[in-house]
């Protein structure tokens, strides 16, 4: 114990500027330590390259000591009240609104940092459905419980009773669409201004099943920041995209893609027309077994071609059943059949 | 309210102080107590002990940098109380640091079993000097503010089991390091 004592002493008291740099650290670079991800793991990677950072949390307001899970006291919704802050900053977010200091952008169509990179802390939150208006979204579960989202518009996360992990729940915003239009050409100040504002919707369910609606405004100013408001909303009849279908998870769409491909190569064999065997390939085969100890019991095409035809043959020797099966080739020589090959 | 004003306060012998300083550096300082205690009812103590101690100690004491003045007060307060509480309380986040670190500086014979604790200080000083930023900066999260492995994998956009790999690569270099320096042989 008097080691453990010690060695705990002696990191207690390591320099000042080693804890000061740890303390204000949080990772803008998603490739620190060159880990090799899934492909899925590598889009959403790419996305939150491009992803910026507000937190925002959900507090008990007065400090009412709230049930438990599914049980016990739940507090009624009005007993809630919404902060948000700069993820990685802690910059309280409210409806006045803050300028973001995680991240920019340049007339260039490039990025700098993570202008809106945010999480939601609470209590009882049964799941929260996100809706991207005219940019795009990217979802994390740095707990790898939940599926992921890469550059979608819209998804619903599963929350649950596990409230410490909430601000594991990272949401990205992808301003896709302005990068684009920058590198086009076009610089900040001349983007038509329905291209600067966005607007992502937060459609909160509660473990008692009641909800609550969040919205966080976003403008590009024009030297490059955003400029971001959190509030209360009332979803609009007008707000279509808050009722577009969720996006496909990143697992989702993987199996999407795998599923595609399987159909693909489906149609590809279906469309190849079947060679017809020719019965003189058989013979020849026969022919060659007939002159051998090997006496055939059946064939089977493994392979056929016009040029060339590989059977599978059960063969008995001396009348005893041989395994595993033997393979034989036959090519089409001079007009006629041959063997080439016979073995295993 | 900047650090400075703070401090102000501290000098003004305004009790404001500590309602800002808890407003401005609670919720770490309650992180890093609750790590070392893995108890609620613990860490709130220590870390009320640990403004008090501030309260104290300013004046005269000026920090340079504040809130590492005061995790360390909180540190310290935590880890006292967790070497005074039985050995069934512990199963917090810096059992499992400590115990890492432990089995990499003790896993070879200590030449001066009673080497200062000063000196020991002096080579982790040295050896961080030597890691890259994420590398050191690693290393701190990890066994002086005990972040858990989740909170790394988030904190530095990586999956647990890179960031288990990297500490077990950063022990094994802090070993080397000890070696060379003649603290392990």
């Amino acid at each position: 114990m008097n080691h453990l004592k010690h060695i705990s002493k002696a990191m207690s008291d390591i320099n000042d500027s080693y804890i000061q740099e740890a303390e204000e650290f949080y990772s803008g670079n998603s490739k620190l330590f060159g880990r090799k991800g899934k492909a899925a793991a590598a889009i959403f990677l790419g996305a939150c390259l491009l992803a910026g950072g507000i937190g925002v949390a959900l507090y008990s307001a007065g400090g009412h000591p709230l049930g438990s899970w599914f049980g016990g006291e739940i507090p009624s919704l009005d007993t809630f009240t919404i902060k948000a802050y700069a993820h990685g900053t802690d910059k309280e977010l409210t409806a006045a609104g803050a300028v973001m200091d995680t991240g920019s952008v340049t007339d260039q169509g490039e990025q700098k940092g993570h202008p809106l990179f945010f999480y939601l802390a609470g209590k009882q939150i049964k799941s929260v459905r996100f809706s991207c208006e005219k940019q795009l979204l990217s979802f994390r579960d740095w707990t790898e419980s939940r599926e992921e989202y890469g550059l979608v518009r819209n998804f619903t996360i599963p929350y649950g009773e596990r409230e410490e992990d909430y601000d594991y729940l990272t949401i990205g915003w992808e301003p896709e669409g302005i990068l684009e239009a920058l590198k086009d050409g076009t610089t900040i100040a001349a983007l038509p201004e329905e291209l600067r504002e966005d607007r992502i919707v937060m459609e909160i369910t509660f473990a008692d099943g009641k909800t609550a609606v969040k919205m966080i405004q976003i403008s590009l100013l024009d030297d490059g920041s955003f400029f971001a408001i959190f509030d209360d909303y009332s979803i609009q009849e007008g707000d279509a995209f808050v009722r577009r279908a969720d996006g496909a998870s990143i697992e989702e769409q993987a199996r999407q893609a795998l599923r595609q491909k399987q159909k693909e190569e489906e149609a590809k064999q279906q469309k190849e027309p079947a060679v017809l065997l020719d019965p003189a390939a058989e013979e020849a085969a026969r022919a060659y077994y007939a002159e051998t100890v090997l006496e055939v019991v059946s064939m089977e095409v493994t392979s056929s071609g016009e040029e060339m035809v590989v059977f599978s043959v059960c063969v008995t020797k001396e009348g005893i059943l041989q395994d595993p099966n033997r393979s034989i080739t036959v090519e089409r020589r001079d007009g006629g059949w041959e063997v080439t090959a016979e073995g295993y | 309210m900047e650090d400075g004003q703070i401090l102000e306060l501290f000098y003004a012998r305004s009790e404001q102080a500590i309602a800002e300083l808890d407003k401005k550096y609670g919720r770490v300082c309650h992180k890093i107590a609750n790590q070392i205690l893995n108890n609620a009812q613990d860490a709130e103590e220590c870390v009320n002990d640990a403004y008090l101690g501030a309260w104290n100690a300013i004046p005269p004491q000026r920090p340079d940098y504040l809130p590492g003045y005061l995790y360390r007060i909180v540190r310290n307060l935590s880890i006292a109380k967790y070497h005074s509480n039985t050995a069934a309380k512990r199963n917090s986040s810096y059992d499992v640091a400590l115990e890492e670190l432990a089995d990499c500086i003790l896993g070879g014979a200590s030449v001066e079993e009673e080497i200062a604790e000063k000196e020991l200080t002096k080579l982790l000083n040295q050896f961080l000097g030597t890691l890259n930023k994420e590398g050191r900066i690693l290393f701190v999260r990890r066994y002086w503010y005990a972040d858990s492995i989740g909170e790394l994998a988030k904190r530095f956009r990586s999956s647990n089991n890179v960031i288990s790999v990297r500490l077990f690569r950063l022990r094994r270099e802090l070993k080397k390091f000890l070696q060379k320096e003649g603290y392990l042989i």
